[in-house]
């Protein structure tokens, strides 16, 4: 996989436009995720995810091709989110967010299940929610995340733990609750 | 095992990513069977372990990424114009730079000592101004003329002494035969002129020596040639 982007890497520096496609394909939809989570406003996070983009293909000079691609750019789609939140006075409510991200009907129950943890995440404090999306969405390991958000590994490790705690205790209130008796007997 | 064990092993539990929750284990079980808050709170991790294969995964447009491909290329060809510019404008200072020494190590040589600041030839021992030797000339007359000043004055109180004495009678007589009584008197005015002669000629010798001084040291000035 690395030596992968190495080589994707290695082209889009000689501005082959295949290869830069290629780049932003394979990686559009993990920064686009977590700047909808990051920022619950649909536009805004295709906003921040071309900033994103831009960003990456300015620095990617830099990239340490002994290390992988993923973490490097989630680092720099954090920043920019933190950046964006910075500036950003509007601040949209959660039904917007949960319109825009809804794909099933009400009805089902996993679509349920699916919003109710998307409304516990929405109501996590940032830097939760920020490592709950890194590390159960974005599949990042600690070393990184911790790199992306620039906190110790205990740290994250901490924050992580609170996270998860807070999530499920709204889905415990909102009676989330899978059925444990008949797995005890 | 007690309620605070039990959130580590659901949060060990939740390490294992999105998963399917794994069964407990049988002291967590055994906990469960007892805790009805940990039991709720295990049923929890088991819906989000569920539910989060489930949030859905946004997809980009195929607007996005275009648009961002778009954005990315853009930037490279604004980059590589930029650096062509540079490049050029590089290469045009430096062509003339190269020019402009080409043009100062070959041009024929300048004539000779043109352009050059010529070097001061070295100092002569510096000659006395004209205004010194002026000076100097105008005290050597000054005093020269003082000394035979004094000594004509002097001659001058030895003629009246003398004059004094001869006790001339108020009634001249007639003038037949008046320079015999005269003659001394005479006398002692061609000395006196003799003396007066003798003391002016240092100062006329002293204001040729001046004048030929003057004369020898005129070519130092450059005089302005009236036309």
């Amino acid at each position: 996989m690395s030596a992968d982007d190495a080589l994707l890497v290695r082209r889009c520096l000689r501005g082959d436009a295949a290869s830069i496609q290629a780049l932003v394909e394979r990686f559009q939809s993990n920064v686009l995720g977590l700047c909808i989570r990051l920022l619950h406003h649909r536009q805004d996070a295709e906003d921040v995810t071309q900033e994103v983009f831009l960003r990456v293909f300015r620095s990617l000079k830099r990239w340490d091709a002994s290390r992988p691609l993923k973490p490097w750019i989630m680092t720099i789609a954090v920043n920019r989110c933190r950046t964006w939140l910075t500036q950003r006075t509007r601040r949209p409510d959660l039904v917007e967010y949960l319109q825009e991200t809804a794909v099933s009907p009400p009805s089902d129950d996993a679509a349920e299940l699916a919003r109710e943890i998307e409304a516990a995440l929405a109501e996590l404090r940032p830097d939760y929610r920020l490592v709950f999306t890194l590390y159960h969405e974005q599949g990042l390991p600690y070393d990184d995340i911790a790199e992306a958000v620039g906190k110790p590994v205990g740290t994250v490790k901490t924050w992580l733990h609170r996270a998860r705690l807070e999530v499920l205790e709204r889905l415990r209130r909102r009676g989330m609750v899978s059925e444990v008796e008949h797995e005890l007997s | 095992m007690n309620c605070l064990e039990l959130q580590f092993v659901l949060q060990d539990m939740m390490d294992g990513a999105a998963a399917p929750a794994p069964a407990p284990s049988p002291e967590a079980a055994a906990h469960l069977a007892d805790c009805a808050a940990c039991r709720e709170l295990f049923g929890a991790a088991q819906s989000l372990a569920q539910g989060l294969t489930l949030l859905p995964k946004p997809e980009a447009s195929p607007l996005l990424t275009q648009s961002i491909v778009a954005g990315v290329l853009a930037e490279h060809r604004r980059v590589r114009q930029l650096r062509r510019r540079v490049v050029l404008a590089v290469g045009l200072a430096a062509s003339i730079v190269l020019a402009l020494l080409a043009g100062w190590f070959l041009q024929p040589p300048a004539p000779e000592n043109k352009g050059i600041v010529q070097k001061a030839p070295p100092q002569a021992p510096e000659a006395p101004k004209l205004v010194q030797r002026a000076e100097d000339a105008r005290s050597a007359v000054a005093s020269l003329t003082e000394r035979v000043a004094d000594q004509t004055k002097e001659q001058a109180k030895l003629l009246m002494a003398v004059a004094d004495s001869l006790d001339l009678p108020t009634n001249l007589p007639a003038l037949n035969g008046w320079e015999e009584p005269l003659d001394p008197a005479a006398k002692s005015l061609r000395q006196a002129t003799q003396t007066v002669a003798d003391g002016v000629e240092p100062i006329t010798r002293s204001a040729r020596r001046a004048f030929t001084f003057f004369v020898n040291e005129m070519p130092m000035f450059d005089i302005p040639q009236r036309n």
